[in-house]
């Protein structure tokens, strides 16, 4: 982590990406252009469907783009690139093995050596309360510890950024409450670039240092902005006049765009 | 009945965390010895019933022996002509065994193949649908034709006749890897091997074991067709014969024989299923007792 701020790690500009189908052609994202700096956690916020998902997949290397550029780590993308790590919107978590070989799984399909990364693997899922896990199945696990299970699988090759799609989505209110204190945690201690892709303006204003609002299809940023609240923060400075305010200019930013309106 | 065991189920759900292990596995254990016992005791009281029935109408009808035979003479059959019936159940059964191993060997690869190849799906997967239509029994006579009277004609037969649900299974089970496990193997860069092996065929399996499955009770249909066009010997020979002969209650003795070897090729299966894919939905469930 020798990086210093200031250096891009994520590198868009005016990326565009038409799905075409034998019927239609549907436009997912038009001219986005943002950097994302080293040891940053960005949120893009939109409403569904807008292609902020989309964004996260070609920026994985996952999906291919139709226009524009993108950069990560300097290098064009062009496929899934080895310094990355991502979590899905479903935890996407294997059956057939246990936790450990569920986080290891990182590791054996990039064909790093197993010995030297299972400490790592335990540290991370120690850190997120599963110590006692290890040889737990994923259906003997709760929707919350799942998605932690697969949060440290996106970690454990200790990846400089990390990509993560609605990750909380699934949970419930008050388990998404815990997850974001326990990534912001895992965040503070470890200083990923995190990408972090949500429909929660709250989720991202809680999180992030800056949040991205995107429009509705063909999305497009509306909204750039710098979230300035000290950190470690807790659940409580949802409460401040400062929190609302950063919720309040992203809520009139889609109050204007027609995403919510007012009978 | 079922309601209690529900309640001691959920407290065990409840108590997973504070638990150790060990009882965990006493409690599960109970209740799968619970569900197995149970599990038996109503077909086998259903089947007795019907027995009872039959016996009942043959007795009070005076039904012939050559037209419904009663299930105490067909027993006594079987007791009285074991040797007999024993010496032609061993053909049979190899048959049944050797034909299935084949199919597996060659529709299992097959289906891989297919499922991971467009140029093949697209020159196999045809052909194989229409050798599925071909009823096999039209084969019969240019089988005997070619192979003679040997193990041969009853081996082919069976593993054409049980191939296909393999194939089937197997590709349909490999296509239903949902993309977003592939996008986790890709953005991993596993290599294909890696893919195959830690995602693609344990996904599978389930699908793979339900082939096997219906495969086998058909294994057993072809070795019978196989020895119905011209064999002295096996079971298949039996049932002609005694047919021929009028002895109906050889005849029910010898399909006996035939059920009980495919109900418990059937259940080896299960059984093998259980171990291989124990984290599986219907085999948790099972587990469970309900």
């Amino acid at each position: 982590m020798s990086h210093t701020n200031g250096q891009a790690i994520i590198s868009i500009s005016n990326l565009g990406k038409i799905y075409e189908t034998p019927t239609s052609s549907v436009h997912a994202i038009s001219d986005v252009s943002f950097d994302v700096e080293a040891g940053e956690f960005v949120s893009v916020l939109g409403p569904s469907g807008c292609g902020k998902s989309t964004l996260m997949m070609i920026a994985a290397g996952l999906r291919t783009k139709t226009s524009g550029a993108i950069q990560v780590n300097g290098r064009d993308v062009d496929g899934p690139m080895d310094d990355i790590g991502i979590v899905f919107q479903r935890d996407v978590l294997l059956d057939w093995a246990n936790v450990i070989d569920n986080v290891m799984f990182s590791i054996e399909a990039r064909k790093l050596p197993t010995k030297e990364y299972l400490p790592n693997a335990k540290r991370l899922l120690d850190s997120v309360g599963l110590a006692d896990f290890y040889e737990a199945r994923p259906y003997e696990l709760s929707g919350g510890m799942r998605q932690r299970v697969s949060i440290c699988r996106a970690l454990v090759h200790d990846p400089q950024l990390l990509l993560m799609d609605e990750p909380f989505g699934a949970l419930d209110a008050l388990t998404r409450e815990q997850m974001m204190l326990d990534l912001q945690s895992v965040w503070l201690q470890s200083k990923k670039t995190v990408l972090f892709i949500t429909h929660s303006i709250q989720e991202a204003v809680f999180l992030s240092d800056r949040v991205i609002v995107m429009s509705p299809r063909p999305g497009t940023i509306d909204l750039d902005l710098r979230i300035d609240l000290p950190r470690p923060r807790s659940l409580h400075i949802m409460e401040t006049p400062n929190f609302n305010a950063y919720m309040r200019e992203i809520r009139e930013t889609f109050e204007a765009r027609g995403v919510i309106t007012h009978v | 009945m079922s309601n209690e065991m529900n309640t001691t189920n959920k407290s065990e759900i409840l108590k997973f965390n504070s638990l150790p292990k060990d009882e965990i596995r006493q409690i599960s254990l109970g209740h799968r010895i619970w569900g197995k016992t149970q599990g038996f005791i109503y077909p086998f009281l259903t089947l007795f019933m019907l027995l009872v029935v039959t016996e009942t109408i043959v007795r009070v009808f005076h039904i012939r022996n050559f037209i419904l035979p009663a299930p105490t003479k067909i027993f006594e059959t079987l007791f009285q002509s074991w040797p007999y019936l024993w010496t032609n159940a061993k053909p049979t059964l190899f048959v049944v065994i050797v034909g299935f191993t084949m199919s597996l060997c060659t529709a299992v690869p097959i289906g891989i193949l297919i499922a991971s190849s467009k140029v093949m799906e697209k020159f196999v997967y045809p052909l194989l649908v229409t050798a599925q239509t071909i009823p096999k029994i039209a084969l019969a006579p240019m089988l005997i034709i070619w192979f003679g009277f040997s193990m041969t004609p009853k081996l082919v037969i069976t593993v054409l006749i049980s191939f296909f649900p393999m194939v089937i299974n197997t590709v349909a089970g490999l296509k239903g890897v949902p993309q977003e496990m592939l996008d986790l193997a890709r953005s991993s860069r596993a290599s294909k091997l890696t893919t195959f092996r830690k995602i693609r065929w344990p996904f599978a399996l389930p699908s793979v074991f339900a082939g096997l499955k219906i495969a086998i009770t058909m294994a057993v249909i072809g070795a019978i067709v196989g020895e119905y066009i011209g064999a002295d010997k096996g079971l298949g020979f039996v049932l002609i014969a005694a047919a021929g002969r009028l002895e109906m209650d050889l005849v029910f003795a010898a399909v006996v024989i035939l059920v009980a070897i495919g109900m418990s090729s059937f259940y080896t299966l299960t059984f093998i299923e259980r171990i291989s894919i124990p984290w599986h939905e219907s085999i948790r469930k099972e587990n469970r007792g309900h």
